[in-house]
């Protein structure tokens, strides 16, 4: 009986995986080769500012990050591309992830968009792959807008995001032939609210100790509720599936499948690409369980206002500035960037903090002090340990795995 | 190498720009007067000189390591953030009454959360957000009254905190002191547009570091008779090999330009913040009801000082086409610091550029501080023996 | 005509004496602590190849390399890069691409038609792609410069070296060595792992045959295999040793110069 049962939930969880293959190949990326045959216009963005514009516009769009991950390093071919970067003779410490992008671009191996929509954050790598989006060959004559996001988060901030933003729809009806509907995009929008408060609420079902599931399915409804089918219902649907299966978990009190949890901790950054060669050895050696990253994490996020085309923008502000990943902790204070990940540690009650120190990210390089002496007050073992969460060449996942077992040891923890 | 100027004013300056901190700041203090540091171009002097304050800006200069500024960067940070912080840590900047921090690049935006935690002697430390995005038609106007909002923002803070006020005939005049400076910096660069200038690049290099130490009218003034003195002055020499341009961030260490003179390389032009970039590209309006939406325009529209900023990129490269032809240009110079995303990857660019320009191009990534120097000069010393061989 | 090259790498030090057209190179001394030291004693082997007595009978010489300002007996110095050009080019006129692996440099040069260098790229401060990666290698491996060199051809499956610092590459090969993985692979693996880098260098100036290599490195059966694989063609063996490239550049470069003076010499002469 007991073992029919468990049976069940573990196919539970490989039907969710599946489905959310099904999202990613049914949404606008995914189906990116049949737009280039058709000759369907495109447009490239360099972050997820507002999906829900494209969706209600019913214009296909990618992210051209997006591409980095998924057609370099996820296809086993980072490496190459990284090196490929490094021919350009561009910036040597770029980011790994932005190497890629750049590279596919410099490379004219990326669909080519009839518009390319930006907006100046979050980090420095981001700005130099925009420039080479707007500027260098192959790409150098598409119309593009380029949005200004201030550093500052207060009303004025937000407006002034917000009124830059709506020019896009002008722009990308000029661009793309494609018309805008005032009803169509209200109802993206609420379908869109819908799945970020099931994002929130599934959140907080990972509070639970022992922790229901692994820190990727954070990622992983990231990915599905804001890059692949947002604003759709199918999106939501999906979402509600996977909070359900977890809630049903904490209800029952279970934890990871196989592991017998001991040391709850954060890896406060985005997941490695080369998880698979870390967390399950962490697992099993140490019964060490990661519950949350930097892109599985959401902070309250503020809903989309939808009464009027102006307060849709500006709510869509609000809620890139202080609510996305990255942009939230990187393109913020030190105090916002350490705060967070003290809000993770308490919220979730983790035994040690886990800073990876990713060679992209040179303001989180330079907070680690500030982050550092939070976690010393607070009596939460923290660590540094200045990997590239994407190429693991820059540091073998072999010395990762050494170096924190290490601080599991001198913390206490085993 | 020097030029043999025969100038007391030349001495002078380059005794400034050879230290931290020097007698001027002394008797501005003495005198009772305060003074406001800041790290970036977009920070305008302006408004700091329309308050009454000492506009200062912060370098590294003789500086040897960075270990004290280690414990709160990393050496995924770069060596120019480093080696300002950690004089600021040495106490070499405690002459500072109040320091302005800008939201540039991911390096220099966090001087500012660490000052605030560092146990340094000068308290009040501001941030200015300035944009990040230019050149989107339509939107320019809405960037500028963005950041001119942002600037008076920072003109309060410095009004509240020192009891002064910041008037539009204030600002007016100090647009009218900060553009005869450009006025005159740009004479000096014209001089090199000869065979054989008067001043070499290393001896400009000095005197322009000395105008963001002391106070303008005075600077003004040295720069007149600095002027005057290069008048009656020969010329160099005339046995270089290569005229050369150098873009990039600011350098302020007049020992790198020597490594070209020693190479028979001289650098007669350049795109660096507080060099060229400053006096060559543009004024500002002077006549401007609003002078702190001409300063915003200038910095936002007109003068975009780093590729930090989305859009900049092909402003950038009509001034570095102009100035090649005026100044006769043999080869380019793409020089940036490790751990600098933003220029790194425009020298990319621009590397690109020049192959289809069919212009020499070299590119040097490297420390603020040059204490290894070897295999530097090789570089150097080879790319000026090709452009040798080319002609 | 009696002229001279003389290159004070990093590691070691050679010289090269041309009288008429005929190159005499001395042995590859290795370096002392005292560069002048080294470069006299490269200059002394030289000297006794081509049969000479004295220093004195050579008229011009070049000091090239790391060290070229420190060659107490050189006229002027010029730089390996532009030496290694114009010796690749002495030797051998179809070379177009150079690639010149020394101690603590990597260079890839490209030179024209008429054998002068047209662009150049060089290694950053890391060792990774340099000389000073093989000497850590070879320590660990305990088995010297010459082993990395003689063994290496012979694996068909090379481990995959994915550090690209020396200090990190070390640890990983300990740790391959401690994984009972064949020396023969390791190697293999450290070859192909130093000509990526090298590659991407190469790749940035350009692929232009003849490609050859030079410098120290070049002795290095191994790497060679591993470089003409990702370049997709061959590299052209030198009709000289491949070590001493830098100091015959300098010593035809000090032909050319004692020309040029000579020629100067001449018209002031006739004017007057």
């Amino acid at each position: 009986m007991n073992t029919e049962i468990k049976v069940e939930e573990v196919d539970i969880y490989k039907e969710l995986k599946t489905e959310f293959g099904g999202l990613g190949a049914n949404s606008f990326q995914g189906k990116m080769q049949d737009y280039v045959k058709s000759g369907t216009p495109i447009v490239a963005c360099t972050d997820d500012f507002f999906p829900e514009l494209f969706e209600a516009m019913d214009l296909p769009f990618y992210f051209v990050v997006r591409q980095g991950l998924e057609s370099a390093f996820h296809a086993g071919r980072g490496p190459e591309a990284v090196d490929g970067y490094d021919e350009f003779n561009g910036a040597s410490t770029l980011c790994s992830l932005q190497k890629a992008s750049a590279y596919l671009l410099v490379k004219d191996l990326l669909p080519k968009p009839a518009a390319i929509v930006m907006t100046s954050t979050s980090c420095d790598a981001q700005t130099a792959v925009n420039e080479l989006m707007s500027n260098y060959r192959p790409w150098a004559e598409v119309p593009r807008i380029s949005v200004d996001a201030s550093f500052e988060k207060d009303e004025a901030s937000m407006e002034y995001l917000g009124k830059q933003w709506i020019q896009t729809i002008p722009f990308l009806e000029k661009a793309t032939g494609k018309k805008f509907d005032l009803g169509k995009f209200k109802e993206v929008c609420e379908e869109s609210n819908k799945q970020t408060q099931l994002l929130f609420d599934f959140q907080e079902l990972r509070r639970a100790v022992p922790s229901p599931i692994r820190a990727e399915w954070g990622f992983i409804a990231y990915m599905g509720c804001r890059w692949s089918a947002c604003g759709r219902q199918e999106g939501t649907e999906w979402m509600q599936r996977l909070y359900d299966a977890t809630a049903q978990r904490v209800k029952e009190k279970k934890g990871i499948d196989g592991v017998t949890e001991k040391i709850r901790y954060t890896w406060f950054d985005i997941l490695p690409c080369w998880s698979d060669k870390l967390f399950p050895r962490l697992e099993q050696e140490f019964g060490a369980v990661n519950l949350m990253d930097l892109y599985g994490y959401c902070a309250p996020w503020p809903s989309i206002d939808t009464s009027s085309l102006e307060s849709i923008f500006t709510s869509m502000a609000k809620r890139f500035l202080i609510g996305n990943p990255m942009t939230r902790q990187i393109f913020a204070l030190s105090s916002v960037y350490g705060g967070d990940a003290v809000n993770i540690a308490k919220n979730f009650k983790c035994d040690a903090v886990i800073m990876p120190g990713h060679i992209g990210h040179k303001d989180g390089a330079a907070s680690h002090k500030i982050v550092k002496d939070m976690f010393r007050e607070l009596g939460i073992p923290f660590f540094v340990i200045g990997c590239d969460v994407f190429d693991e060449r820059y540091m073998d996942p072999e010395v990762v795995y050494q170096k924190i077992s290490a601080f599991f040891e001198t913390s206490g923890l085993t | 190498m020097k030029s043999g100027i025969k100038s007391e004013v030349y001495d002078k300056l380059a005794g400034i720009a050879g230290n931290v901190s020097n007698s001027e700041i002394e008797n501005w203090q003495k005198q009772g007067g305060k003074i406001v540091g800041y790290f970036c171009p977009f920070i305008p002097e302006e408004i700091i000189i329309a308050g009454g304050f000492l506009p200062y800006k912060v370098r590294g200069t003789g500086s040897s390591d960075t270990s004290e500024a280690d414990e709160y960067f990393d050496t995924k940070n770069c060596s120019f953030v480093r080696h300002c912080f950690n004089h600021a840590l040495l106490g070499k900047f405690d002459f500072l009454d109040a320091m302005i921090v800008g939201t540039g690049c991911d390096h220099t935006r966090r001087i500012f959360d660490n000052w605030q935690v560092a146990p340094l002697k000068t308290k009040l430390v501001y941030l200015l957000d300035h944009p990040r995005t230019m050149g989107t038609e339509g939107m320019e106007e809405t960037i500028i009254s963005y950041y001119r909002a942002q600037l008076a923002k920072m003109k309060e803070y410095l009004e509240n905190n020192f009891g002064v006020e910041i008037t539009v005939p204030k600002l007016r005049n100090a647009i009218k002191l900060c553009n005869e400076t450009r006025l005159f910096q740009k004479k000096l660069y014209e001089l090199r547009k000869v065979e054989n200038p008067p001043i070499t690049a290393a001896e400009m290099a000095s005197v322009l570091m000395a105008g963001a130490s002391i106070p303008k009218e005075q600077y003004n003034e040295y720069l007149k008779t600095l002027l005057k003195d290069l008048s009656s002055v020969q010329g160099v020499k005339k046995d270089y090999q290569a005229r050369l341009m150098i873009i990039g961030p600011a350098i302020e260490d007049p020992l790198f330009y020597s490594l070209f003179e020693e190479n028979g390389g001289e650098i007669v032009i350049d795109d660096t913040c507080f060099g060229a970039r400053y006096s060559m590209k543009s004024f500002i309006d002077e006549e401007a009801e609003d002078p702190l939406h001409a300063i915003a325009k200038y910095n936002v529209s007109d003068v975009p000082f780093c590729p930090k900023i989305n859009g900049s990129h092909k402003n950038r490269i009509e001034f570095i086409d102009k100035m090649m032809k005026e100044y006769k240009v043999d080869g380019i110079i793409g020089q940036g610091y490790v751990a600098c995303d933003p220029w790194g990857s425009s020298f990319g660019m621009l590397s690109a550029h020049m192959k289809d320009a069919g212009i020499p191009y070299l590119r040097l990534e490297r420390e603020y501080i040059s204490t290894e120097t070897g295999q530097l000069s090789t570089r150097i010393q080879a790319f000026i023996e090709t452009i040798g061989g080319r002609k | 005509m009696i002229v001279g090259g003389c290159d004070l790498g990093s590691t070691t030090g050679k010289a090269a004496i041309m009288i008429d057209d005929k190159i005499y190179c001395g042995d590859i001394i290795p370096a002392t602590t005292k560069p002048a030291l080294t470069a006299t004693m490269a200059m002394d082997s030289a000297l006794k190849k081509a049969g000479l007595k004295s220093i004195d009978e050579i008229e011009y010489i070049i000091g090239t390399g790391y060290g070229r300002q420190k060659v107490p007996f050189a006229s002027e110095d010029i730089s390996e890069i532009s030496c290694h050009g114009k010796g690749a080019y002495w030797a051998l006129q179809s070379v177009r691409t150079i690639i010149d692996i020394g101690g603590q440099d990597c260079k890839a040069i490209a030179i024209s038609d008429k054998g002068v260098v047209t662009q150049f790229e060089m290694n950053e401060r890391c060792a990774a792609g340099t000389g000073r990666f093989f000497q850590v290698m070879a320590k660990v491996l305990t088995c010297g410069l010459e082993g990395i060199g003689s063994v290496s051809n012979i694996s068909d499956n090379p481990v995959s070296i994915s550090n690209q610092c020396s200090v990190f590459a070390e640890s990983e090969v300990i740790t391959l060595i401690n994984d009972e993985k064949s020396i023969p692979d390791i190697i293999t693996g450290i070859n192909q792992s130093v000509a990526k880098r090298v590659v991407s260098l190469v790749r940035r100036v350009g692929i232009h045959d003849d490609v050859t290599l030079t410098g120290g490195c070049s002795k290095n059966l191994g790497l060679k295999k591993a470089l003409e694989n990702l370049l997709g063609t061959t590299i052209k063996p030198l009709p000289v040793d491949p070590q001493s490239i830098g100091a015959i550049g300098a010593a035809v470069f000090a032909k050319e110069k004692l020309l040029a003076k000579r020629a100067k010499e001449l018209e002031v002469s006739s004017k007057e």
